[in-house]
């Protein structure tokens, strides 16, 4: 009796405090949304829109009248909504129907709203046009910092934004490259028991950790401007003749492969090779209860003989076409066309091509592990009564020849004098051909990030490593590892299972922290499109380019790590 | 048994009724918020006329919006965009935290003669050249006075409506002589490697010029006036440009950092015509012609012989001067006229032209000695002796 008394009144209790919330919340609404159905309203006056032909319009006398009673039906639609849904007495399938209907009511303010004014923005100012047609313009300017290309002053703007995305490209790559290496070299000293190691790492990442990269890029800046001697002294500063280098930034010598005959000829030599041991040292299986087809492995019906042959041999083509195209990378000439995209004339498309084919047989090597087609034996099987590895070894030695007959190594030859006459030193150069150099402002912005992303990625790994059980390291000390092999073959094997999400992380954060570029002087694609904005306008047309841009490198760089992830995570512990 | 507020009570089974209820209070709730707008715009129709409650209640975006001059009234202070870092045009003194130079000079000018104070009532917005424009159109500053050049593209494509050319400027070359030991020309750069701010008509007018003439060179962008500073004084770049008047600012400048151990030497070449103006925002007519007038108020008020020492003795029987002095010949919006004493407060305040270019460049004694840049002879003499400043005749 009593209890039922006490259920009765809870259902029937309602104090003020169950409308507070709700109350609060409406108020709110209401006036965020007034604002902006206001700004809608405005939109659907007469002779406002010419793009909007509508059966009906709003005086605009009345647009805060009409805002006003709108807004107060849809915040209290909205509320008792809610009300009905937080007290859980709907199917949980209206639930989900409900939860639905009231974001899309509650947003509809905004997205109207937004829909409109652009509408609007696009019929006033025309910055709002979406116009790609000055990209095709000629720049007008030229940059430093152009490397494969060579612009000239008629190029497009397009092309500019070519080498930007090349130079932000190549910072990243190296940028995490060496962020990942210190990072997780800090990461474990951080936990080392030597006192001296582990403070040093701390006092490593507090520094870098917590100052601004912008502060850090200045500082690096000037500590090579004036650390470095100026170019005047380049002649004093060098290794052998081989290597110079001065606060411009670092001269190497120039390396090419002037033989393209013998290095393709040594690549195909180790590629091919590696197919024919695949094939003789694979383990045969049986092929029994396999799919007549399977989405995921389309050559199945060639039989578990000849599928993984086929695939190795799609991996190794397609790796061979990708250093072909990177090869003639410096003729790239390309336009974002679909139909350049698909011919297979220039070097670029080969690229897409290439790397598309490359993930896909990667993939499918994948899968093939998986289903267990590629097992190889440990024993050697004797080719022509040849012990393999003596036939590696001679592979190998070949190869290597055959690189190094096909490179040429140029000295870089600083010229001084121009007809035997002394040049001031503002006139030496480095002939042309000779030399391959590293500007400083991209070394200046690669430590910079490097600095700075290595210390967010040591903590990355610290964390990981100490989320490991115990026992994981217990265990190993008694099995006798040492503590090298503990660190290499228990710990951080285990430990990359939980820091790559967090890794990608970081990486993102380096992508898009490279725009910082524009402050040191560095031609990144941020740094090039704003100029272009500021000589040619359209700031919204040039902006949506570098969101898609960033987005883009982000995109890949997160399916890489995803993958990466994926492959790790496979093997549960 | 907790007793707390029961305002209600229900059979289990009444679950539409609490709904009503519920909705009720809400519509109770907004029905408060509903008529409290509505009160506020009633008080508002009390105070103001009909035809302009539109306008107040909902400030309309992207319509002809009011006048710049209107806001800045109504705010009090004018937003100048600024450079802080030539000597000469747009200065700002580390160490008395005073602003100078012939760019401040005309923002002062222009806030005099819409009846401001150019002493407190000036906010700077320092505005570098990558975003000057941006924040021009984004309303951060009301008028943008920062060695900006005159070309056809920022007319035409960009926000911004060009107002008096206060200074005629080209671009020159200052060489670092260490690195370049006889250099007498640019014909004798070639090789040379120049820094240039990104985002300036100088950094395509250099393109333009090495190019045209066979020269090889190696650019170096820099965001702004100190970095090229940083580059230029640890030889990183070997040849600086920019206007003339900065270079010669920026020569000063280095020649003063006693560790500089380098000659320098300006080239004799120009490379390009700048006119630097005033900018405003496009579609903003009644204000870009009052930043357009004070300029040519303060060339008419040299020519007339006014300055800041004389403007109250002078003959106001005469029509030229009366003009000039006591009437403001329909310049201002319909709810903000200038006053009609509009130049005697902008001569009283910064002076005529001649006084502005002293003070900026020279000693400031009205004697015009000890010139950084020599205004004889140059593009920026009056039309008298030979120059371009030339006011069209106000009246």
């Amino acid at each position: 009796m009593e209890k039922q008394n006490i259920d009765k009144f809870k259902i029937s209790k309602y104090s003020l405090s169950d409308f507070l919330p709700y109350g609060s919340f409406i108020l709110l609404y209401f006036f965020i949304s007034n604002i902006f159905l206001d700004l809608t309203f405005l939109n659907l006056t007469p002779n406002r829109l010419e793009a909007l032909d509508l059966p009906f319009y709003v005086e605009s006398s009345s647009v805060n009248l009409v805002s006003d009673i709108f807004s107060a039906i849809i915040s209290i639609f909205l509320a008792v909504g809610m009300y009905v849904l937080q007290k859980g007495t709907l199917s949980p399938n209206r639930t989900d129907i409900g939860i639905q209907v009231l974001a899309a009511i509650a947003f509809l303010p905004v997205v109207s709203y937004f829909f409109l004014h652009v509408m609007w923005l696009r019929q006033t100012d025309s910055s709002w046009e979406f116009d790609f047609s000055l990209m095709d313009e000629a720049a007008g300017w030229q940059i430093s910092n152009e490397w494969p290309f060579e612009t000239k002053l008629q190029d497009q703007r397009w092309k500019f934004y070519q080498v930007g995305v090349i130079n932000s490209v190549r910072v990243v790559i190296f940028s995490i490259f060496f962020s990942t290496i210190l990072g997780v070299i800090v990461g474990v000293l951080r936990l080392s028991k030597n006192k001296l190691l582990s403070n040093l790492a701390k006092i490593y990442v507090d520094l870098f950790r917590n100052v601004p990269l912008v502060a850090q890029l200045f500082f690096v800046s000037v500590w090579f401007l004036t650390t470095l001697e100026p170019f005047r002294e380049v002649q004093n500063n060098n290794f052998l003749g081989w290597f110079y280098w001065s606060n411009r930034g670092f001269v190497f010598p120039h390396l090419e492969f002037s033989n393209s005959l013998f290095f393709f000829l040594a690549i195909i030599l180790i590629l091919g090779s590696r197919i024919y041991f695949r094939f003789t040292e694979r383990i045969p299986v049986s092929n029994q209860n396999s799919p007549a087809f399977s989405l995921k492995r389309p050559l199945i019906g060639l039989g578990s003989q000849k599928e993984p042959i086929v695939v190795d041999m799609l991996y190794s083509f397609s790796l061979i076409s990708i250093i072909y195209s990177v090869f003639k990378v410096v003729s790239w000439d390309y336009k974002f066309t679909l139909s350049g995209l698909i011919s297979w004339s220039d070097s670029y498309s080969i690229f897409v091509f290439s790397s598309l084919l490359l993930a896909l047989s990667m993939r499918y090597n994948r899968k093939l592990d998986e289903d267990g087609l590629n097992k190889f034996t440990d024993s050697q099987i004797l080719i022509f009564q040849v012990n393999p590895l003596h036939i590696r070894l001679v592979i190998f030695i070949l190869s290597t020849i055959l690189i190094y007959l096909s490179l040429s190594i140029e000295k870089p030859n600083l010229i001084t004098e121009e007809n035997g006459e002394e040049l001031s030193w503002g006139r030496w150069e480095f002939q042309e051909g000779t030399f391959e150099d590293v500007s400083s402002v991209f070394l200046v912005l690669m430590i910079g990030l490097t600095l700075y992303t290595s210390a967010q990625i040591s903590e990355v790994v610290r964390g990981s490593i100490q989320a490991l059980p115990v026992g994981q390291i217990e265990a190993s000390i008694s099995l006798g590892l040492s503590s090298y092999q503990r660190l290499t073959l228990v710990i951080l094997p285990q430990a990359l299972r939980s820091m790559i999400p967090s890794l990608t992380n970081q990486y993102l954060n380096c992508w898009k922290n490279s725009s910082l570029a524009i402050l040191i002087g560095f031609s990144d694609f941020y740094a090039i499109l704003t100029n272009v904005v500021n000589n040619a306008g359209h700031a919204v047309a040039i902006f949506a380019i570098i969101l898609l841009t960033y987005q883009a490198g982000s995109l890949v760089i997160s399916t890489i790590m995803n993958d990466i992830n994926q492959n790790v995570t496979k093997v549960k512990i | 048994m907790t007793k707390s507020v029961v305002l209600y009570t229900v059979s289990k089974n009444n679950w539409f009724m609490k709904q009503i209820y519920a909705l009720i209070v809400m519509l109770m709730m907004a029905s408060v918020a509903f008529t409290g707008c509505v009160s506020d715009d009633g008080d508002a129709d009390d105070t103001t006329v009909d035809d302009t409650t539109d306008d107040t209640t909902v400030e309309p975006v992207g319509e002809e919006a009011k006048s710049t001059l209107d806001v800045i009234i109504e705010r009090g202070s004018l937003k100048c965009g600024i450079k802080t870092s030539q000597f000469g045009m747009g200065y700002l003194d580390s160490d008395t935290g005073v602003y100078s130079g012939l760019d401040v000079e005309y923002c002062r000018a222009v806030a005099a003669a819409i009846g401001l104070n150019p002493d407190e009532n000036i906010e700077y917005v320092v505005a570098s050249a990558g975003d000057r424009f941006t924040k021009l159109a984004d309303k951060e500053i009301d008028v943008l006075i920062r060695t900006t050049t005159w070309t056809t593209s920022r007319d035409a494509d960009l926000n911004a409506d060009f107002a008096g050319i206060n200074f005629y400027d080209g671009q020159g070359m200052l060489v670092n002589t260490g690195a370049h030991a006889d250099a007498d020309s640019i014909m004798d750069l070639d090789g040379a490697k120049v820094c240039t701010t990104t985002g300036t008509t100088t950094e395509g007018n250099l393109a333009d010029y090495f190019t045209t003439n066979g020269l090889t060179y190696d650019v170096v962008g820099v965001a702004d006036d100190g970095q090229a500073m940083e580059k230029f004084k640890a030889e990183d770049c070997t040849a600086w440009t920019g206007d003339m008047s900065n270079m010669v600012a920026q020569q000063w400048a280095v020649g003063n950092d006693a560790n500089v151990t380098f000659g320098m030497a300006i080239m004799p070449e120009l490379l390009s015509k700048e006119p630097l103006g005033a900018a405003t925002r496009d579609n903003d007519a009644d204000w870009n012609e009052v930043v357009t007038w004070v300029w040519y108020g303060m060339l008419t008020a040299e020519e007339l012989g006014v300055d800041s020492s004389n403007y109250g003795d002078q003959d106001m029987e005469n029509p030229a001067y009366s003009r000039l002095l006591n009437n403001n010949l329909g310049l201002g919006t319909e709810a903000n006229p200038l006053s009609a004493t509009w130049m005697q407060d902008v001569l009283k305040h910064v002076g005529n032209y001649h006084e502005a270019y002293d003070k900026s460049f020279c000693d400031g004694d009205g004697t015009m000695a000890n010139c950084l840049v020599d205004r004889a002879g140059t593009m920026n003499a009056p039309y008298w002796e030979g120059g371009l400043q030339y006011a069209p005749p106000m009246r």
